[in-house]
């Protein structure tokens, strides 16, 4: 973790959830420094809003303690609140509003005086104040979240499946939102289930899997980690399985076309390809979600869990 | 109480109260020229012929003055039923919907407690039906003038709205636990107005035919009765007494329940 020796600004201990039927979240840890972005991944169902949830203070822990900034997120929401954006997942802004009424009444309820960090974000990401939200596309209704997660300045950010909707010059502005934030000294939690965002955004990544934390590790070590993928096209079906043969080693292939994953040594892949008619070859980074589940598969029956701190 | 928001609900509740507040007025503006003696003399008419429908109604006795005549013709059914309705309507607004549409957690996401946003709501609710009852007075009171000049007393007619209000108290008290504790959003949307129907229909019942009298006793309808309030009553004045405070006590849990839920939005 960066920034270690600061106290966390977030900090869940052995939170338990349980809502039955292997639903919920068990045992999870997770700490984030002041100033840190940590991406919080998982595939649907893992766990992630559950512990966004808590963090909010919408539902109360069974067992284990959420804290932000020192304060118990259930029994001391008001003062957590005060430091916190929220992005929730489900863009649930009221429809019947004006984008503009509703971030003005966002504010209101809030007690928030400097109205101008709102004024920047609304121009920044370009978001038409005057249109009733109910009638708004998603994108546009996100860019109102953003806004209202955003404008007090918060000293904790909880971002829950942030670019869901939006264009990618959005994708690009809020990006550039989440960097000032942090350099600002937020502490930012992204949970996503889009490896990229995560992957741009934030310097340490946990991942989630049947409501426990599977894998831990900063993204300089995800980069060290991870190898290349190759997409090979053969001139036909024979001529790939005649190569696959030679190579030896898994590789998927359906046709006459089969990737590689995690490829390191590129010299000898290439050689190998010589003798044979070869059509296309793509390369591409792995990604981190074929980093996790080559991880996770590697951890055998249970999931591994690997700190890169 | 959270003031902006409080503004914000008052005004998005202002159109149904509105609307409501029409057709009862209408109605009221109807009932009270219906005292005229010749029309008097058909509906005593009418009544001697469907006596139990009248009764279900809550319209057995016709009176002998404006104030009995305006308790049983409007009191009874219409000005129990319509502000069910809208209590059961402004809930669902107030709560239940922010819930299912998950617009409350930009609520809960404020720094302002959860027992001051529930009360916020909760002050909506109430403004919202202590204007219905003001707006029925004052049409009320100014049909009676223009018709019938003298005829109704100020007083007796507030005494009468007090007493309305506490019933009214009642019923939205327990909507409004309904709509704050119970987790699925149907349950909490109908469960609530649901059991208020249930005390309508028995009452009902109650008044269809003897074998079913002890019906209009076995519901908390049973408390209400505001010519005893009028004339003083003592059993009247503490039947009130108690559906006003049930109906704060269940609103209150209400909103302690809602302080200690879990929310999934």
């Amino acid at each position: 973790m960066t920034g270690a020796a600061k106290a966390p600004a977030i900090s869940v201990r052995g939170l338990t959830k349980d809502y039955g039927r292997g639903r919920g979240v068990f045992g999870v840890d997770l700490e984030v420094a002041p100033g840190e972005a940590v991406g919080f991944l998982g595939p649907n169902g893992a766990g992630k809003t559950t512990t966004m949830r808590h963090l909010m203070g919408f539902v109360r822990a069974q067992a284990g303690t959420v804290e932000i900034l020192g304060h118990d997120c259930f029994r001391e929401r008001p003062a957590v609140q005060a430091r916190l954006g929220y992005l929730p997942g489900e863009n649930s802004c009221m429809g019947e509003m004006a984008a503009g009424a509703f971030i003005r009444l966002m504010g209101d309820v809030r007690g928030l005086s400097d109205r101008s960090r709102a004024r920047e974000l609304c121009e920044s990401l370009e978001v038409d104040l005057g249109a009733r939200i109910g009638r708004m596309s998603k994108g546009n209704r996100q860019k109102v979240a953003i806004v209202v997660a955003f404008m007090a300045r918060p000293d904790v950010l909880l971002l829950d499946e942030p670019t869901s909707g939006l264009d990618p010059l959005m994708q690009e502005r809020f990006l550039g939102l989440v960097a000032e934030e942090r350099a600002r000294g937020t502490a930012v939690l992204l949970s996503s289930h889009i490896f990229e965002e995560v992957e741009r955004a934030c310097d340490r990544v946990v991942f989630v899997r049947g409501g426990r934390v599977a894998m831990e590790c900063s993204m300089a070590d995800v980069r060290a980690r991870r190898g290349r993928t190759y997409v090979i096209g053969f001139s036909s079906a024979g001529e790939r399985e005649r190569w696959q043969r030679l190579w030896g080693s898994p590789a998927e292939g359906r046709g006459s076309v089969t990737e590689l994953r995690g490829v390191v040594d590129a010299g000898s892949l290439i050689r190998s390809l010589a003798p044979f008619e070869v059509s296309s070859l793509d390369v591409r980074e792995q990604t981190l979600e074929e980093l996790f589940l080559e991880l996770y598969e590697r951890g055998g029956k249970g999931p591994a869990r690997e700190s890169g701190r | 109480m959270v003031w902006p928001l409080f503004k914000h609900e008052l005004r998005s509740c202002a159109a149904p109260v509105a609307v409501v507040a029409c057709v009862l007025a209408l109605y009221a503006g109807a009932v009270v020229g219906m005292f005229d003696p010749e029309l008097g003399e058909s509906l005593e008419t009418m009544r001697g012929a469907m006596p139990e429908l009248f009764a279900a109604f809550g319209m057995a006795d016709q009176g002998s003055t404006l104030l009995e005549f305006l308790v049983s013709y409007l009191y009874g059914f219409l000005l129990v039923v319509f502000p069910l309705a809208l209590a059961a309507m402004l809930t669902d607004r107030l709560m239940v919907r922010r819930i299912e549409q998950g617009s409350i957690s930009y609520l809960l996401a404020q720094p302002v407690g959860r027992a001051r946003l529930a009360t916020s709501q909760l002050l909506v609710m109430t403004s919202c039906l202590i204007a219905l009852m003001a707006v029925m007075g004052a049409v009320e009171y100014a049909c009676a003038e223009a018709l019938f000049p003298g005829e109704l007393a100020a007083a007796d007619l507030l005494a009468i709205n007090v007493s309305t209000l506490c019933l009214w108290s009642f019923l939205a008290g327990i909507c409004w636990l309904s709509a704050c504790a119970l987790p699925g959003t149907a349950a909490a949307r109908w469960a609530g107005a649901a059991i208020c129907i249930a005390f309508v229909l028995t009452e009902m019942a109650s008044g269809v035919g003897e074998g079913l009298a002890w019906l209009g006793d076995v519901t908390p309808l049973a408390l209400f009765d505001p010519l005893g309030v009028v004339s003083g009553e003592a059993g009247a004045l503490a039947g009130s007494t108690i559906l006003a405070l049930a109906g704060i006590a269940l609103a209150s849990v209400g909103t302690a329940a809602f302080c200690r839920r879990d929310f999934s939005v």
